[in-house]
């Protein structure tokens, strides 16, 4: 059987409760239920780690497929600049970029156009901006549903560009459809994302009405065919013409980059490049808590190595790294952008998210009454002080604070920890023991 | 009437940099968890982190006393150490008398106090020099975030 939860599925039947994704998990969105994993999902970030950390493969994300290009007169895809870090023999981009068009596209435009545009805005907007420091990228969106989950003040932070892959979509929507003669509606536009974070920030989208992009479409999911249509092809000159300014945004550092202090950042305060869920989340504490103070600039990526680390990609996140840095040397900083357009539109408000984000702060409430919560949460850290502290993930909660916290509101039994039943089941045999040396004075005493 | 239940004790060791902050981050987990208004809660933060390492920097230990009245938020921090001589002189941004190597870690900087003044709706100091200082801070309107969770 399958469920569902959102874009992201889990396979019951693959599943074997093993608790490996439980404990990889950095939100604890995930607990063990009669065997099987389930998602807490007002705390998931949809940042997909616990796909690669599933040794049955029984967690995958899927919004579309090829199949939905029939739905349109005419498709356009928009692939992640991660792409041209997957194949192996490091084929040329502009071949790769054929190839995915082969496989039913009638256009391709490369999303690292888009990353130029945004570099080029996010410059014009840091002109003017005076704080609150620090600013912290919006590329990413699993960490921005982090900061709307977990540090919701730090909301109003986010760098309002938008992102890439919705500015060359807004870029050639309209144009394309008015070249073709045909409607919006007929005309089909689809990303091709290296994670599931991606697909839900396009097809949930919260920073407008409704998105430019019609579908998303996972790397790993046409992988097959892409190698295969890579093998035939023929070449058509002049598809790839990013520049390595927008290539690098496949990998961290890659948007900060763009960004030199004193020309575009100030330059008397530190900007940072911080990968991995963990250590995101452990520099926005420290932020947070007023421990790590004068950042100016913060490029967060849920996933190590930048987005070449996502979870829907299928090389290996290290020699994608290098592959995209490659890639950055041998091609140019001079790009088909047209930044005085770029510049002109910024100022029309043309790069902003047209909705603010908004904080969605989760916190487990223990009681709604205050005073009661209050009284819970000193039994739970009673109870928690009291469990063996090794974070086994045995009862089905990721570590024994959360599972403090189940017994507290009366999710769990506290014998559902296995130390504690264990400790239980030996009183319980040493008074079985008690009982059993008890006899009658009727009986001779033992022993004669 | 202050209610027990709604107060908090912490120790704080002094020189104790790589634990420096873990008492005012329990302070923010806490009223997080309670659903306050994450803005609150940042200032409530900073302004506890900054009596916390004042501690760290100048004394050799003391506490923090953190309790949720009806109106307001009540942070109290003591310690046993050196005191502050001249209180106005601290308040003023950028004094500090924190020795060069823990200003080489990035502390002292001389808006501890300051930063306190800043985020607190109320501060209060009582500094005997020789013996310690005592910090109160009050937070008004705590306002509680109904139905966020």
């Amino acid at each position: 059987m399958k469920r569902s939860y959102g874009i992201i599925t889990i396979d019951e039947d693959k599943c074997q409760g093993c608790v490996n994704c439980m404990m990889s998990c950095r939100t604890e969105a995930i607990r063990i239920f009669e065997g099987k994993a389930r998602i807490v999902t007002n705390r998931c970030i949809y940042c997909g780690k616990c796909f690669r950390d599933c040794p049955e493969h029984a967690i995958t994300s899927r919004t579309h497929g090829l199949e939905d290009l029939k739905n349109f007169k005419y498709t356009i895809v928009i692939p992640s600049s991660t792409i041209y870090s997957q194949l192996p023999g490091e084929r040329e981009p502009n071949r790769i970029l054929c190839a995915l068009k082969a496989l039913g596209f009638d256009h391709v435009y490369e999303e690292a156009i888009g990353a130029e545009e945004a570099s080029i805005a996010t410059q014009e907007y840091l002109k003017g901006y005076q704080g609150p420091y620090p600013l912290i990228s919006s590329l990413c969106p699993a960490i921005i549903r982090l900061i709307q989950i977990r540090f919701p003040h730090f909301v109003d932070q986010i760098n309002p560009i938008d992102l890439p892959a919705e500015i060359v979509a807004k870029d050639i929507r309209k144009a394309k459809a008015k070249e073709l003669g045909i409607t919006q509606e007929e005309l089909g536009i689809f990303y091709l994302v290296p994670c599931p974070a991606k697909m839900v920030a396009v097809t949930k989208t919260e920073t407008k009405e409704r998105s430019f992009i019609d579908g998303t479409i996972s790397i790993a999911d046409i992988y097959g065919e892409l190698m295969a249509a890579l093998r035939e092809v023929r070449e058509e000159e002049g598809l790839q013409k990013a520049s390595s300014a927008g290539i690098g945004w496949a990998v961290k550092g890659g948007e900060i980059r763009e960004l030199e202090p004193r020309r575009w950042l100030r330059g008397d305060k530190e900007s940072i490049v911080v990968d991995g869920i963990k250590n995101a989340i452990k520099v926005l504490d420290e932020i947070e808590n007023g421990k790590l103070r004068n950042i100016e600039f913060i490029e967060a990526r849920a996933c190590p190595e930048g987005c070449v680390g996502g979870a829907l990609t299928v090389a290996d996140r290290y020699v994608s790294r290098g592959r995209i840095r490659k890639l950055m040397l041998s091609h140019g900083s001079e790009s088909v952008v047209d930044r005085a357009e770029v510049v002109k539109r910024f100022k029309e408000g043309y790069y902003f998210f047209e909705k603010g984000l908004k904080p969605k702060p989760f916190a487990v409430r223990l009681d709604t009454d205050p005073l009661k919560a209050v009284e819970k949460m000193k039994v739970r850290d009673e109870i928690h002080v009291s469990l063996p502290g090794l974070d086994c993930g045995a009862c089905g909660t990721p570590n024994c604070r959360a599972f403090a916290d189940d017994v507290v509101q009366g999710k769990a039994e506290i014998t559902d920890c296995i130390f504690k039943w264990r400790e239980g089941v030996k009183d319980l045999a040493q008074e079985v023991m008690q009982w059993a040396e008890k006899r009658p004075h009727s009986l001779p005493k033992r022993g004669r | 009437m202050e209610k027990k239940e709604l107060m908090w004790d912490y120790e704080i060791e002094g020189k104790d940099f790589r634990n420096a902050g873990r008492v005012s981050s329990k302070v923010k987990d806490i009223l997080k968890e309670l659903g306050f208004d994450p803005d609150f809660v940042r200032r409530v933060a900073i302004a506890s982190y900054e009596a916390e390492m004042n501690v760290v920097c100048h004394a050799d230990k003391g506490t923090l006393h953190f309790a949720i009245l009806p109106q307001a938020l009540q942070i109290v921090v003591k310690d046993r150490g050196p005191g502050i001589p001249d209180i106005e002189l601290a308040m003023q941004e950028g004094y500090s008398t924190a020795p060069p190597e823990i200003r080489e870690m990035g502390f002292g900087a001389g808006m501890g106090l300051s930063n306190m003044k800043k985020n607190a709706d109320e501060l209060h100091i009582v500094s005997t020099v020789g013996q310690g200082t005592v910090v109160e801070m009050v937070m008004r309107s705590p306002r509680s975030r109904q139905g966020s969770a």
